[in-house]
Formats: structure tokens, sequence, C-alpha cells
């Protein structure tokens, strides 16, 4: 395999609140390849959009990332002067938010906002930067370019503002794309065609994506790896095809089996996961995920695994694993996931 | 809790009694100066006793509005909604109000529907109040039975909202609905807020306590696999009108719309070999502004199928049986 793109190591992004101090991102490392198309998933606060935002130093105040690496280049991003970061911004590596709606500007023409990307970073004139946006008004298939490069945001559809904004993030080729739950305000049919537009776009463009989402869909289409974060740190990762054929993680396993089909042709039951995701202030020791967890052991009370391979190219933080938890807890056919259903281990006091 | 992996027997048999039936509707709103935005436009069903009827449809298309008006909550422009046999559109007051304990609806946003400032048990407990039915202890003590009902720890009835979850909030918006024993349970999109764990859980909830106490959902979400997934049945509304209603099974299975088609492709599923060999039926463009909706069939403008102008963008397709208990509103539905 190449070499990364993009080393994030150890990453860690806190918010300080009234309450204490809230660990968003805790420990956070992996490594995007060029060209590459890489999912964070997990449920709200688990740290994923913070992951996000905290490679590009765009953490919201109070929080500030208080450790780690991002290695681009043999830079680190996190060491950077604002000015030498703010070229790194939309000119290496741009970001795509969730709501395109307040992302752009709704005053300024949409073709020009595009311009401005590049008249940002490059020495282009303004006519060319003009010139060059409507060509990626084009590319992201905006029908009416010109004229729709002329108008003002509130003009324009939801689908075709999410569009303008890759429009927008693509402006200076960049090496890598992030994508911030990009469809999750859209229609089911314009969320496939925007997601259509990416899939294309990283395969035309070269470009890395990194698809941030809570919509495991989402990733089985577009990603060929794929991280799973849980309560700020990441339970699990690897290739796409193999951690949905095979989970080693037990949040990963019972979020896949939480999903409803629309392919499925028998009523059955979702797999829920009982309770809730922890409070970030009071992290339960151990696992994060015991207290959730139906195969949960004693070890999990008391002491925090680690991410190591479980298998060729696969990481999961579990001192079980659904290998285990097959053979010996009799996973597959389990009924009952309330936590330590499957283990027998109940322990301590569940804290709903 | 533990469960059988299992089909579970549908509740509603074919000869279930009709609990809920529409004719006609229409809702229009007045939008600027000789505007109309034509929200629900003609629609017909029924809801028999003990089902789930699922409605699905993408933003704009009217599904809210149509909970609203089966629940008597905004008034019609034109049409009939019946409970059992009595005409709701035709009786107002006391005998309205009477009528609407049997109908609750619990909403998408649990934040914004709870009263930040009344206690869960007061919240719970209005309903009950409102309508004389009990107060002091017994009516503690129905508290404290809704709770446990909905997986909540009685004694939680003197917190505030704020101090729960969004999950538990939407358990508190459920019991507040089930406290009046009702038999109609409009859901408006009430999981689509939650994260996929928390779904589950609800959805799991919704369908323990339709068994328990024979409930009859009308359950409206935009996202067509959890609507089929709690469903009996199933109907897709494009820009104010029914283009199909059919068994859950049969929706996926056999689509008689086009429009029902494209929306379950473009549904991402959550399997890498299954989604990456799937077409995308691709749908161009959006749904077009239901102040002036397109002619004839008003999928045309979006249609991969449809022959224009004749007869796709001049004559409007009828909602017509195309299968037993079937219903689409196609010209060409066997081309689908």
């Amino acid at each position: 395999m190449a070499s990364p793109i993009l080393q994030v190591k150890d990453l860690r992004t806190e918010f300080t609140t009234h309450d204490g101090v809230v660990r968003a991102v805790d420990g956070v490392s992996f490594d995007l390849y060029p060209g590459e198309s890489l999912g964070i998933v997990g449920e709200s606060g688990s740290g994923k959009s913070v992951t996000a935002l905290s490679l590009l130093r765009l953490v919201p105040s109070p929080g500030r990332v208080v450790g780690g690496q991002v290695l681009f280049h043999n830079d680190d991003l996190l060491q950077l002067s604002d000015e030498d970061m703010r070229e790194i911004r939309g000119r290496d590596i741009a970001m795509i938010f969730q709501d395109p709606q307040s992302s752009l500007n709704p005053v300024l023409r949409t073709g020009f906002q595009i311009a401005e990307a590049m008249l940002a970073h490059q020495r282009a004139t303004r006519a060319q930067s003009l010139r060059r946006a409507v060509e990626l008004l084009k590319r992201v298939r905006i029908p009416a370019a010109e004229s729709r490069a002329r108008d003002y945001p509130h003009q324009l559809s939801g689908g075709m503002r999410q569009r303008a904004m890759i429009a927008m993030g693509l402006a200076n080729a960049p090496a890598i794309l992030i994508a911030d739950e990009p469809t999750t305000a859209l229609d089911v049919t314009v969320q496939a065609q925007i997601l259509e537009l990416l899939a294309d776009l990283n395969q035309e463009l070269g470009a890395a994506v990194v698809m941030i989402t809570h919509n495991m869909g989402v990733v089985a289409g577009l990603c060929t790896r794929v991280i799973v974060m849980y309560a700020g740190k990441i339970v699990e990762q690897g290739p796409v095809e193999q951690i949905f054929e095979n989970p080693q993680h037990p949040y990963t396993w019972s979020l896949l089996k939480s999903i409803p089909r629309v392919d499925s042709l028998r009523h059955e039951r979702l797999r829920s996961i009982e309770g809730i995701a922890p409070d970030l202030l009071r992290p339960p020791r151990g696992c994060r995920f015991h207290p959730r967890c139906p195969f949960r052991v004693e070890k999990c009370f008391s002491e925090e695994p680690s991410l190591k391979e479980v298998k060729p190219d696969q990481l999961a933080s579990c001192w079980v694993t659904m290998d285990r938890a097959r053979a010996e807890m009799g996973a597959d056919t389990l009924l009952d996931i309330r936590p330590g259903a499957a283990s027998g281990v109940h322990p301590g006091e569940l804290v709903d | 809790m533990a469960e059988a992996l299992v089909d579970i027997p549908r509740p509603a048999g074919d000869n279930a009694p009709t609990l809920i039936r529409v004719e006609n509707l229409v809702k229009h709103f007045a939008a600027g100066i000789g505007q109309t935005v034509k929200a629900v436009d003609g629609v017909s069903f029924d809801i028999k006793q003990g089902e789930t009827l699922g409605l699905v449809g993408e933003s704009g298309c009217g599904k809210s509005t149509l909970g609203r008006l089966v629940m008597q909550l905004i008034p019609v422009s034109s049409g009939k909604v019946f409970l059992d046999d009595v005409e709701l559109t035709s009786i107002r007051g006391e005998k309205l109000r009477q009528k609407r304990r049997q109908m609750q609806i619990i909403f998408q946003d649990p934040y914004a529907s709870l009263d930040p400032r009344m206690t869960v048990g007061d919240i719970i407990a209005e309903p009950l109040v409102n309508f004389g039915v009990m107060r002091g202890r017994k009516l503690n003590q129905r508290v404290q039975e809704l709770l446990r009902v909905v997986g909540l720890n009685p004694n939680f009835n003197n917190r505030y909202p704020h101090e729960f979850s969004g999950g538990q909030r939407q358990r508190i918006g459920i019991a507040r609905a089930l406290a009046l024993n009702p038999r109609l349970i409009v859901c408006d999109e009430a999981i689509s807020a939650l994260d996929v764990s928390i779904q589950a859980q609800i959805v799991n909830l919704l369908e323990d306590l339709q068994r328990e106490f024979k409930l009859t959902y009308l359950f409206i979400a935009h996202d067509l696999s959890v609507v089929r997934h709690i469903s009996d049945r199933v109907m897709v509304m494009y820009l104010g009108k029914i283009i199909e209603i059919a068994d859950s099974v049969e929706t996926y299975s056999s689509p008689k719309h086009p429009y029902t088609k494209a929306l379950l492709s473009a549904i991402p599923l959550p399997d890498p070999k299954v989604q990456r060999g799937r077409r995308l039926v691709e749908l161009s463009g959006e749904i077009p502004s239901p102040i002036s909706p397109p002619s004839g069939c008003r999928f045309h403008t979006r249609c991969p199928i449809a022959r224009l102008p004749t007869p796709c963008a001049e004559l409007e397709p009828a909602l017509e049986e195309k299968g037993r208990a079937h219903l689409a509103a196609c010209h060409f539905s066997q081309d689908v």
C-alpha cells in the first residue's frame, strides 16, 4: 500500500464546561491513504464530527485540541502557524458540512463564493476564477450552471446547495475532502444523487474522501475502509466488507443488528442496544461500552482494552471480541441482548 | 425483552373492522396572494383496528399534514374523516373532544414537545386531568404505571424533561399518549431524531405496546426502511397525493409505482456487497412545488418511464387496484 497522506496520532480534543472536562476525542489514531474513501461512523456524541473538525483546527470554543499529531506531508497541522493552516484549509484539505444553508453566505452569488475559494489561495484573476466556478458547477452536475452561478443560495434547492458546497470544496483540487454528514438533511432520493456524485468525484479526481456519518448504509455504498467510534474512542476499524461481514466489536455488531433493512422479507424483532451512550463527563471505567454490552466479562469493568489487530487489517478494542462471543456465548442465536445477558456477568449497578 | 426472532404474528387480520376511514380529504393552505399550497389534495384510505399503516414520502409531500387532519388538529378544506362510523369532520365542541380521547399523537422532537417547566409526572398526568378521568392517589398510581409500561423508572415522576436523554424523552411522550387508553396513535416522525441504537429500542417498545393494548398506529416517517419494518401496510405520498398502498412486503418485492421503486432503490443498504451491486434508479431533479404541481401525473417531471406528453402529462392516473389489496396510481404500473 502507498504511504498515508494523512496520519492522525493519539488525537485528543477536550471541551471545558461548567460541569467539568468532556474528552470528546480521546486518543484517536488512524491513517488516510491517497484516493481512498474512509468512513467514520458513530452516534451522536461519539466524537466523529469533533475528530473531523480537529484535523482542520476548526473546533469551536470552548473545545480545544490538547494532544496528538495530525501529520500531512511531514507537517504536523496542529503545530502550524494560523497563517500556514489557513493555506492548507480549502487548498489541500477541504470540508463540506451537513447544512449547506448555513454554510453559504446568503448575500453573495453562488458562483462568486466558489470563485472566492480560489482567489483566497491562487493567483488567478477574478474573471478566471468565476469561469472556473461555472466549470465546477457543471462538474457537480448542476444544470444551467452559467445562470445558477449568478443565483443566490436561497434560489437553489437543498440538493443544489449541497452540490454548490461540494463544488466549493473542490475548487482548489484538494488532496483530501472531509464530508461531515453531507446528506443527513436531504431527502433520500437527493441523498442518493449526492452520494453518487461523491463516489464519482472520488474516482475521477483521486481525492481522498473522509465521510463522517451515522448511516451504515452510506458507508456500505461509498467507503472502502471504516472507523467505528463510541464515546470518544475508536472501537473498531478496517476494510468495509470485512467489518460488515464479520464485526469483532460488540458495539459494531449490535449497531448492524439494530438497523431495519428495507430488503428483509421477514419481520424480525430489532436487536436494540439497551441503555444510552455514556455521559462523557463521567465515562465508565474500563471499556466504555461495558454498561451496554451483552458479552462483557469482569475485566471489562476495570481495564480499558486497547485497539489491536484482531484479523488482518482489522482492529478492535475488546477483551472478548465477537469470534469468542460466537464460539462461547452463542452470539448468533442470542435473543436477549441486555447488558451481560450472554456472558452472565452482572456486577455493579447499571447507570441509566 | 427476550423475543424470539421469528415472524411476529400481525395483530390485524384481513377481517379486522375499520377504525379510521378517510374520504377524499383535501387541505389547502393560503400562501401569499392568490396562491395555495395543495398540501393534501384528494386522499382516501382506511386503517383497520390493530393495524399499523405506514405513511412515507419526502419533505413537503403532505404526510404530516395528513396525520394532523386525521386527528382533526387542523380543519380540513374538504373531505371526510370517520372514526368508527362517526364523521369527525361534521362534529365539533365537546362531542369532538370526547372522540379525540381515542386518538393521540407522538411528535418527532422529544425536546420541543415536552414542557420544560412541568415534571414528567405532571406531563403524563395532564391528559387524565384534562378529561377529569382520575385524581389524587389513583392518578399518581396511573402515572407510575405508565412510566413502567414505557420502560422508565416509576420514581422518575418528579424529574424534569431536561434530565432525560432523547430516547427517554420519547418514552415520556409515548407514556403521555397512552394515558387515556387511546385506540389510535399517530406517530409523526416519532423516531427520526433518535440515534440508530435508540430507534431500535423505541420501535420495539411501540410493537410491544401495540400487542399489549391493541393499538392502531398511523406511522409517519421519511425513512422507508423503518416504516416498512413496523407497518402492516405502507402508503406512499407524493405532492399531496397517495401514489401507492400495499402490504409492506409487497411494497418492497413488487412496487407498482416508479416513485416507490425509486425511493426503495435510493435507500443505502447496510451491506457493502449488495449495496455496490445495486443500481440507483436515477431520479432527476427534486420535488416540484406543491403550489403549482405538475399537470397530469404529478410525478411525470421526474419519472423514468413517463410517456410524454400523452398520457402522463395530461391525464391524472387514478389510485386503482393493481393486485390483491395493492393500489397504485400509475398509467404504466405494469412497466415498473
